[in-house]
């Protein structure tokens, strides 16, 4: 396998040795080594050593973006850029790689592909839910692939190259689909949810409804009180009431 | 029953945050025990770490699936249908499932275009509903 594709097969699991302490260190490191080895082939052995050290220390990113940084830095370390250079490159585009992934895939790719699969759901069923799990690991290896490359060909401009490119606008849009996917997809489930239900009884449900989401949201509850909590917690009176009635 | 999937998918959404973080702990474990040479730039050290950490979350991942499985041929045993309030745990699922992805749309629509972008959407959908 050549060393850019092997690059690229590890960042798929960049996050697997995730840390507190170094978080995607030991993943961009990993990632890195493959195109370290080629390109150290000729150096010394300290040299390398000292790259992969250095590829491995703290990096914090979002994981899809993480190619960026890994494609940079052996760009930079292929000129011959000082490893104190290298280092504040790194740390320079953590951030950025961070705020752009968490905008374009965690509140926009992937509550938009969400909504989308939730509002086809009644007329596609599980097909949809294939589709979904498709489009994103497609879109996932492509984001991966791309910033990989980007990194390689623009190494210590890699920054201003990524606000050239249409990602940042991208970015912007995702969550404006995301927020009207979501949007569709809540009339259409309860809708579906709801067909056959006796009319107190959904209106009884759309109220829980109601209350709950007013939980998520209120300035005296929202730090406690998730989507996640909220089923739980439903769940448990549900349980209370049916054995409680038996 | 809806009711019964969410009795066993709630709980276990639960267990996997809860090992991943317990993954994560074994993970920081690894590195610390192989400190000296990743400092040193030992890219077998760092390739060891990876390796481990992937066979440990395809372990979790396994036995999530595995006790998935095992609840859900659980749940098929018992009879729900004797019960005469089964239903309740149906809409307590449906409650809460609208609930959270209502108040996670309005959460994370923020305010100015995303928020109108979310309104456009539930038109859309009631649209929808009202068409069919």
């Amino acid at each position: 396998m050549k060393p850019r594709s092997e690059a690229l097969v590890r960042l798929l699991a960049v996050q697997a040795a995730w840390t507190y302490e170094r978080m995607l260190g030991i993943g961009v490191g990993h990632a890195a080594a493959p195109l370290l080895r080629d390109l150290y082939a000729q150096r010394s052995v300290q040299e390398r050593r000292a790259a992969v050290a250095r590829s491995a220390e703290f990096f914090n990113s979002h994981p899809y973006l993480a190619g960026v940084a890994v494609g940079a830095v052996v760009h930079a370390e292929r000129n011959g850029v000082p490893g104190d250079a290298i280092v504040r490159l790194r740390t320079a585009l953590s951030g950025p790689l961070g705020a752009l992934g968490d905008q374009l895939v965690w509140a926009g790719e992937v509550p938009a592909l969400v909504g989308f699969t939730l509002a086809l759901l009644p007329w596609f069923g599980i097909w949809a839910v294939i589709g979904m799990v498709l489009i994103h690991n497609v879109l996932r290896f492509w984001l991966t692939a791309w910033g990989l490359d980007l990194g390689l060909r623009e190494g210590l401009g890699v920054g201003a190259a990524l606000q050239r490119s249409r990602l940042p606008v991208a970015a912007a849009h995702a969550q404006s689909v995301a927020a009207f996917a979501v949007g569709l997809a809540i009339p259409i489930l309860a809708w579906d949810l709801l067909d056959g239900v006796a009319a107190p009884i959904a209106v009884a449900i759309l109220a829980v409804m109601l209350v709950g989401s007013a939980l998520m949201l209120s300035p005296w509850t929202r730090e406690r009180i998730t989507g996640l909590r909220v089923g739980l917690g439903l769940l448990v009176v549900a349980l209370i009431i049916v054995g409680g009635l038996r | 029953m809806i009711g019964v999937a969410g009795l066993v998918a709630l709980p276990l959404a639960v267990i996997g945050g809860y090992t991943l973080h317990i993954h994560r702990r074994r993970n920081a474990v690894s590195v610390g025990r192989r400190l000296a040479a990743v400092s040193a730039g030992d890219a077998r050290a760092i390739w060891e770490i990876q390796r481990n950490a992937v066979v440990r979350d395809m372990g979790r991942g396994l036995v999530l699936s595995v006790a998935a499985v095992f609840a859900a041929l659980l749940m098929q045993a018992v009879s729900w249908e004797e019960l005469p309030h089964a239903s309740v745990l149906n809409w307590a699922i449906m409650a809460g499932g609208l609930a959270a992805a209502l108040g996670g749309a309005l959460r994370s629509g923020g305010v100015g275009a995303r928020r109108r972008w979310l309104g456009v959407g539930l038109a859309a959908g009631l649209f929808v509903v009202l068409w069919r």
